[in-house]
C-alpha cells in the first residue's frame, strides 16, 4: 500500500529505491552519517525532495485512510442489513409455506366433515389463502434476487384455490368427483408449490449467510486502513527525528486523531461482526430451528386429515407424519445449541402428538367415525385446539426471535455506517493537517 | 514512546482482526448450514402395485373363468376363514370411495355406500348376522390386487375387494374370484355435444385423448386396440372425470356403471355407443382362501335366487334400464 501511495511523486532525481523507503526508519537514526555501502541512493536524494515524497506519502495515507475505513464502515452496514432483511425474507417465505400447508389441512379436514363446511372452518381457511397471498406480494416486492419463482408461485395458488372452489362445489352437491378435484389441488400444492418455496428458503438462507459472512470479511477494508495508519506515523517519527523538533502539531494531531478513530474501528467494527456472528449462532438459528419445527408441524397435521381421508390406506401418509413429527421433535430440543427453546412449546407438540396418536389409534382399530369425531372436534383439549395454541405460541417465539435477531444486525449496522463516516471525515481532516505539517518542514529548506 | 505505542497498537489490532476472521472460519457457512438441512437420499418411489406378471394365458371371448363350487352360506364351519373373521368381529374390505353407484362416499352423510358394497353388507349379514360389520379400506384400481397378497407373514390387508373388478385368467394367478356377481361393459364418455358414438370413431377424428385408470383391463385395451387416440391415465375413474371437465382429455372409457355415475355428475356428458367388451364383475379374494370363495359364491347364488341381487340392480342401477336376469355362476375350478 505505502509503495503504491509513493508511486506518483514530485520530481524525484533518479530511480529511487521505493523498498528501501520502508527499512529506512532504523538506519535514519544518525542523518547521513551511517555509511551504509549497500543503499547509496540514499545519498543521492536531497531533504527537500524527501520532503516532498513524505507530503504526498502522508497526504495520500490519510486519504486512504479515510476511504477505506468508510468502505468498512458501509459495507459493513450494508452486509448486517442485507443479513437482516434476509432473514426477515426467509421468516415470511417459511410463513406463507405454511400458510399454504394449513389452508390445505383446513380444506381437507373441512371434506372429512361433510358436504356442507363448517363457516369457521371456511374462514380459517379464506384468512391462511389471504394471509399467503398478500404476504407473496410483500414478498416479491422486497425479493433481492428478482426470482420470477413469486410469480409462478403466485399463479400456482391462484389454480389451487379455484380447484379447491370446484371441489366444494361439487362436494356440496354429494358429487364424489369433489374428492378428486381437492386431491388435484393438494397434489399441485405439494408436487410443484411447496418445492418451490422450499428452494425459495434455501436461496434466501444462502444469500442470508453470504451477508453474515461479509460483515466480517468488510473487516479487510479496516486493514488497509491501519496499514495507511501505520504509514502516518512513520512519516511522522521520520520528519521528527530528521528535524530534530519533537513537535510538529498537524502532524501529530493527525496522527492520534487517526489512531483513536483506528482504535475505536477496531473495538466497533469487530463488535459488528462479532454480533453478527453471535447473531448467526443464536437469534437467529432459533428463529429458523422454531420456524422449520412449526414447518414439520403444520405438515404432520395436514398429513393427518388425508391419512382419514383416505380411510384405511393412510399407512403411507402415516410414516410421513412420523417423519414429521420426529424432525419437528427434534428441531425443538435445542439442547446443546447455543440458543434456548423453551420447554413449554417441545411440550406443546408433543401433547398434539398424543392426540394425533389417539386419531391413529382409532382408525387402525378400524373406528374411522370416532377417528374423524376426534379429528374435526373444536372442542378446548381436542386435537385441533391444541394445535391451535402450539401454532400460536410457535409463531409468537419466532417474532420474538426474528426480532432479536434484526435489532442484534441492526444496531451494529448502525454503528458501523457511522464510524465509516468518522473515518472519512477524520481521513480528509488529517489529510490537510499532513499536508500542513510537511509543508513547515518543507519551507525551512526554501 | 509513540513507536511502542503503535506496535503495541498493531498487534493488537491484528490479534483482534485474527480473532474475528478465526471466528467466522468456524461458524456454519452456507445458508442449508443454518437451516440445519441434512442432505436426504432422494427416496426411493415405491411404485403403487407391481406391474401385472406378463401372463400367457387367453381369456376365452363371453366366457367367464370359472371359480370353486359353492358351499351353504347357512353355517360356517369350524376352523374356516369364515370363522377367523368373525371372531375377529370384522369383515376387512377393500372398496371404492369415488366411483358413484358402485361404491362411493356420500359428502353429505360420509358413508360408503353403492351396488358393490350392499354386496359387501349381504356377505357380512351371512357370516356374522349383522349387515353393519364391515371395515372399509379405500383403495385405488392399481391396489386391488396388491391388498389381497400375502405379505411376509401370509397376512393380506383386506378379506374381500368388491371395487368394479373384471374376472380374468390373469388375475387368476394372483388372487381368487368369487363367481361374476355383475356384467358390465366398456362403453366411452363424451361431451355432451360429440357426435362420436365409439372408440373407433374418436380415432377417426384425429388428436383425440381418451382416459382410463391405471393398472386397469380398459386401459390395456384402450392402448392394443385403439392405437389411434392417445390413451391417458390416471390413479383413479374420478381423476379422469376432472381431467375431463378441465378439457384435458376428451373422452373416458370405462365400464358402463362407471360412466353412468359420471353422468350423473356432469351435465355436459353422456355415454354413448354399445359395449364392446364384457367385463364381468367378480368378488376379490386371497388365492389361498378357498373356504371363504366358496362360501362367497354360496351368497352370491342365494341373492340370485331370491331377489336380493334384483333389488340391489334396481336401487343402484335402475339409471341404466330395467334390471337383467342376474349373471349366470360359472364353477368347474
Amino acid at each position: 500500500m505505502s509503495t503504491t501511495a509513493a508511486a506518483p511523486p514530485p520530481p524525484v532525481p533518479q530511480a529511487f529505491p521505493q523498498a528501501n523507503a520502508s527499512a529506512q526508519p532504523a538506519n535514519a537514526v544518525q542523518p547521513q552519517a551511517a555509511p551504509s555501502a549497500p543503499a547509496p541512493a540514499k545519498k543521492t536524494r536531497s531533504t527537500p525532495a524527501t520532503l516532498r515524497l513524505l507530503l504526498a506519502l502522508s497526504v495520500l495515507a490519510s486519504l486512504a485512510f479515510g476511504v477505506a475505513g468508510f468502505q468498512t464502515g458501509s459495507s459493513q452496514a450494508r452486509a448486517t442489513a442485507d443479513a437482516s432483511a434476509e432473514a426477515a425474507q426467509l421468516i415470511g417465505i417459511q410463513s406463507v409455506r405454511n400458510d399454504l400447508v394449513r389452508a390445505d389441512a383446513i380444506a381437507a379436514n373441512a371434506f372429512l366433515v361433510g358436504g356442507l363446511e363448517p363457516a369457521d372452518q371456511r374462514a380459517e381457511y379464506d384468512a391462511a389463502i389471504d394471509d399467503a397471498t398478500q404476504s407473496l406480494t410483500t414478498l416479491a416486492a422486497d425479493d433481492k434476487a428478482g426470482d420470477t419463482d413469486f410469480a409462478q408461485i403466485n399463479s400456482e395458488v391462484a389454480i389451487y384455490t379455484g380447484l379447491i372452489e370446484q371441489a366444494r362445489a361439487n362436494n356440496r352437491q354429494g358429487f364424489p368427483v369433489g374428492a378428486a378435484y381437492l386431491s388435484q389441488a393438494s397434489a399441485l400444492l405439494n408436487d410443484s408449490t411447496l418445492p418451490q418455496l422450499e428452494a425459495l428458503v434455501l436461496a434466501s438462507a444462502d444469500r442470508a449467510a453470504g451477508s453474515f459472512t461479509a460483515t466480517t470479511v468488510s473487516l479487510v477494508w479496516l486493514v488497509i486502513a491501519l496499514v495507511a495508519l501505520v504509514a502516518l506515523i512513520w512519516v511522522h517519527l521520520w520528519i521528527t527525528r530528521r528535524s530534530h523538533r519533537y513537535l510538529n502539531w498537524p502532524l501529530l494531531i493527525a496522527a492520534v486523531a487517526m489512531l483513536a478513530v483506528g482504535i475505536l474501528g477496531v473495538v466497533t467494527f469487530s463488535n459488528t461482526a462479532g454480533a453478527a456472528i453471535e447473531a448467526r449462532q443464536n437469534s437467529y438459528a432459533k428463529t429458523l430451528a422454531i420456524s422449520q419445527a412449526y414447518t414439520s408441524a403444520t405438515e404432520a397435521k395436514s398429513l393427518e386429515s388425508f391419512t382419514l381421508i383416505k380411510r384405511g390406506s393412510g399407512q403411507t401418509l402415516e410414516a410421513q407424519v412420523q417423519t414429521a413429527v420426529a424432525d419437528a421433535q427434534a428441531r425443538l430440543d435445542s439442547t446443546g445449541k447455543n440458543y434456548l427453546i423453551s420447554d413449554d412449546l417441545g411440550n406443546g407438540f408433543d401433547s398434539w402428538v398424543e392426540k394425533h396418536q389417539e386419531i391413529r389409534e382409532k382408525d387402525d382399530a378400524g373406528d374411522w367415525d370416532g377417528a374423524v369425531e376426534l379429528a374435526i372436534s373444536q372442542d378446548p383439549g381436542s386435537a385441533n385446539a391444541v394445535f391451535d395454541s402450539f401454532s400460536e405460541a410457535a409463531q409468537d417465539d419466532i417474532e420474538s426471535s426474528s426480532a432479536a435477531t434484526q435489532n442484534a444486525l441492526d444496531g451494529g449496522g448502525a454503528l458501523a455506517s457511522l464510524l465509516g463516516w468518522i473515518f472519512l471525515v477524520t481521513g480528509l481532516a488529517a489529510a490537510v493537517l499532513s499536508w500542513r505539517g510537511v509543508s513547515l518542514r518543507l519551507k525551512e529548506y526554501r | 514512546m509513540s513507536a511502542i505505542r503503535s506496535r503495541t497498537a498493531r498487534i493488537g489490532l491484528i490479534a483482534a482482526l485474527v480473532g474475528t476472521l478465526a471466528l467466522t472460519a468456524c461458524s456454519p457457512r452456507s445458508g442449508s448450514d443454518d437451516l440445519g438441512l441434512t442432505p436426504t437420499p432422494t427416496p426411493t418411489e415405491t411404485t403403487p402395485s407391481a406391474p401385472a406378471p406378463a401372463s400367457t394365458c387367453e381369456n376365452v371371448p363371453g366366457e367367464v373363468q370359472p371359480s370353486y363350487s359353492p358351499i351353504s352360506p347357512d353355517s360356517i364351519p369350524a376352523g374356516s376363514t369364515m370363522e377367523t373373521i368373525r371372531n375377529n368381529g370384522v369383515l376387512r374390505v377393500g372398496v371404492s370411495a369415488d366411483t358413484l353407484l358402485m361404491g362411493a362416499r356420500d359428502p353429505l352423510t360420509g358413508q360408503i355406500e353403492g351396488f358393490d358394497i350392499d354386496v359387501l353388507h349381504e356377505i357380512s349379514r351371512a357370516i356374522f348376522g349383522d349387515p353393519n360389520k364391515l371395515q372399509f379400506k379405500v383403495i385405488t384400481s392399481a391396489q386391488r390386487l396388491e391388498v389381497l397378497t400375502p405379505d411376509a407373514a401370509g397376512n393380506t390387508q383386506v378379506d374381500i375387494v368388491a371395487r368394479t373388478m373384471t374376472i380374468n385368467c390373469a388375475r387368476w394367478e394372483t388372487i381368487a374370484f368369487s363367481t361374476e356377481y355383475y356384467g358390465a361393459g366398456q362403453k366411452v364418455l363424451v361431451a355432451s355435444d360429440s357426435e362420436a358414438t365409439s372408440l373407433r370413431e374418436l380415432e377417426g377424428l384425429g388428436d383425440q385423448k381418451v382416459c382410463a385408470p391405471a393398472s386397469t383391463t380398459t386401459l390395456t385395451r384402450l392402448e392394443d386396440e385403439f392405437p389411434g387416440v392417445e390413451a391417458v391415465s390416471a390413479a383413479t375413474h374420478t381423476e379422469c372425470l376432472v381431467l375431463f371437465q378441465q378439457g384435458k382429455v376428451d373422452a373416458i372409457t370405462g365400464d358402463d356403471t362407471i360412466l353412468a355415475g359420471f353422468a350423473a355428475q356432469d351435465p355436459y356428458a353422456k355415454v354413448v355407443g354399445d359395449a364392446f367388451s364384457d367385463e364381468p364383475y367378480g368378488l376379490g379374494m386371497p388365492a389361498d382362501k378357498v373356504d371363504l370363495v366358496q362360501f362367497v359364491n354360496g351368497v352370491l347364488d342365494r341373492m340370485r335366487s331370491d331377489g336380493t341381487w334384483t333389488s340391489l340392480y334396481d336401487k343402484w342401477l335402475g339409471v341404466l334400464g330395467p334390471a337383467p336376469a342376474p349373471p349366470a355362476p360359472v364353477y368347474g375350478r
